[in-house]
């Protein structure tokens, strides 16, 4: 029971670090539903190769998965850029039809004779405690591949998510460090599939950024802070999720990471978030 | 083609007629997402009146999904205008954090009971025509024809009687303001409009492809037209064709009727552009 308690653990923790760590350039870019539809564009990657393989070959699956959330992250791209629909219509669009595919592929598996298909369905709201060793190995690689791009473009990602204008002036490749970001949140994604789901990802990505930039004006301070806060909740989530057996790990750290989040915003002094309130 | 085909043929095109009246509007005004948070919020509404009056065919559940919905764009409305977030984020954080309560309040509560995830999720669409409506004993139809159609009604009722506000306070806020028409109120509206319209559709397509729905046919049709009125004929006819070449799909390969129909949706507008952008190149 201990060794499950601390696969999730580890499984958790690393969603935690990622996700706090790219949550807060994907807020500061305004990008925030991006992993969103990202994570929900992996279900087709994911359902579509279990039924050319018919196995849970993790690696593969993943890597399927990687390559269709980054094929919807790009087809958003294409619509923004290249017709005069919006963000939120190219993202609702991508989410909803990408998805659409992977169900289909889903209820494709559902009607196999193979006993294997069940678990794939695992994926929409998470199952850490099916997570091998190996798997465990292949999530610290991803998060460790994550965490070392961040930090080799620390400089660049700074200056282009507060002033994309300057950084365009002096002569970065903005477009190219955007794509970065993009893959490095597809990975992010991939990290969070098995352990807490593609469903809750937004969340993930969005509160402990959020609660962090309440507190802070300061990139380096924000994302410790974030980081920070995102494994309290992973934490405590997963604590509470293996004391309690019908709470599922996805959802009770999210609640928690919004509560941290809905406090911050209520308690935190005002100075350093100075946004202009919209107006409808 | 029996009976029973027939009858799932017409809801489905009776319940993408009605998604797609409020997803033209929603497009316009930039707040396709809010679709994705409503459907999510509307299960918090669900479950929780469900765990109050215990009976799922409750009128209340349709009251209480609602207010969810309602409160959820207050929520997110009072985050974005706080000025500490914004309005993607408010959006992201809010409906994860109702959807996570509802997710866990099933688990709970309401283990053994209809509210399955993975309907939720991808609907029921096949099972529509075996709960049917009877008066005084007589087979009228499936429920989900008539709740769907009396929906479709209030939708088209609604946008016909509100046209002209609707379009100057999307196109033209602050001129809608100096004339006295308050864009809040009609974003309001359009919001109810929208969760009336998600809370029935959703038994039948699920959380996620109700999105499909409301958004693609509408910007299939944006992509072809610059006139109000041009588009929402569009959509509509977009969306029926769609509902046909779905149903198609998913009888030959045995599939999922929603997604299939969502997968219609998307190569329409894929085939769409396409010709746009090769309309494009060869006038050069």
């Amino acid at each position: 029971m201990l060794a499950t308690f601390y696969k999730i653990l580890i499984g958790t923790t690393l969603v935690g670090i990622t996700t706090g760590i790219v949550g807060c350039f994907t807020l500061l870019n305004k990008q925030s539903l991006l992993g969103d539809t990202i994570a929900h564009a992996t279900l087709p990657g994911l359902t579509g190769m279990f039924l050319i393989i018919l196995q849970k070959s993790y690696a593969l699956l993943l890597f399927a998965a990687a390559t269709t959330g980054l094929l919807g992250a790009f087809c958003v791209h294409f619509i923004t850029h290249n017709t005069k629909l919006k963000k939120d219509a190219a993202l609702g669009i991508v989410l909803s039809t990408f998805f659409g595919i992977g169900v289909m592929f889903l209820t494709m598996i559902q009607k196999l004779p193979t006993a294997h298909q069940a678990g794939i369905d695992k994926f929409l709201f998470g199952q850490a405690a099916t997570l091998l060793h190996s798997d465990i190995i292949t999530l610290m690689i991803i998060a460790g591949i994550v965490i070392t791009t961040i930090i080799a473009l620390w400089k660049e990602l700074k200056i282009i998510s507060f002033n994309p204008a300057y950084a365009q002036a002096i002569g970065l490749p903005v477009a190219k460090i955007h794509a970065v970001l993009t893959c490095l949140i597809v990975l992010t994604v991939i990290i969070g599939l098995q352990t807490v789901g593609l469903i809750l990802m937004s969340s993930f990505l969005i509160a402990p950024a959020a609660a962090a930039r309440q507190w802070t004006n300061k990139l380096q301070i924000m994302v410790w802070l974030s980081v920070g806060l995102s494994l309290v909740a992973t934490t405590t989530g997963t604590i509470i999720s293996c004391n309690y057996p019908h709470v599922p790990t996805g959802p009770a750290i999210v609640i928690i990471a919004t509560t941290i989040t809905l406090v911050s915003i209520i308690i935190a002094p005002n100075c350093f978030v100075t946004g202009k309130a919209q107006q409808l | 083609m029996n009976i029973m085909y027939l009858q799932l043929l017409l809801i489905s095109i009776v319940t993408a007629l009605a998604c797609v009246l409020p997803g033209n509007f929603l497009i316009l005004r930039g707040a396709s997402l809010i679709s994705d948070a409503l459907s999510h919020a509307i299960l918090f509404g669900i479950v929780v009146t469900f765990l109050i009056v215990q009976d799922i065919h409750s009128p209340w559940i349709f009251l209480g999904a609602i207010i969810s919905g309602i409160a959820t764009i207050t929520i997110t409305e009072a985050l974005t205008k706080s000025g500490k977030l914004n309005h993607d984020a408010a959006i992201g954080l809010t409906f994860p954090f109702l959807f996570s309560i509802a997710v866990i309040l099933i688990n709970l509560f309401a283990n053994n009971v209809h509210l399955d995830t993975d309907a939720i999720l991808v609907g029921e669409l096949a099972f529509a025509p075996f709960y049917k409506l009877y008066i005084f004993g007589n087979d009228c139809g499936p429920v989900a024809l008539w709740a769907m159609s009396i929906i479709l009604c209030i939708n088209i009722a609604c946008i016909s009687y509100f046209y002209k506000e609707l379009q100057l306070t999307i196109f033209d806020p602050i001129y809608a303001q100096t004339m006295r028409y308050q864009p809040r109120l009609f974003h309001y509206f359009l919001m109810i409009l929208t969760s009336i319209t998600i809370i029935q559709a959703f038994h039948i397509t699920g959380t996620i492809l109700v999105i499909s729905f409301i958004v693609t046919p509408a910007a299939t049709a944006y992509l072809l037209t610059t006139k109000l009125h041009e588009m929402i004929i569009l959509s509509c006819l977009f969306a029926i064709i769609t509902v046909l070449a779905g149903f198609l799909i998913a009888h030959n390969i045995n599939s999922s009727i929603a997604g299939s129909i969502t997968v219609a949706n998307g190569l329409l507008f894929f085939i769409i552009i396409l010709i746009k952008k090769s309309r494009l190149t060869s006038i050069k």
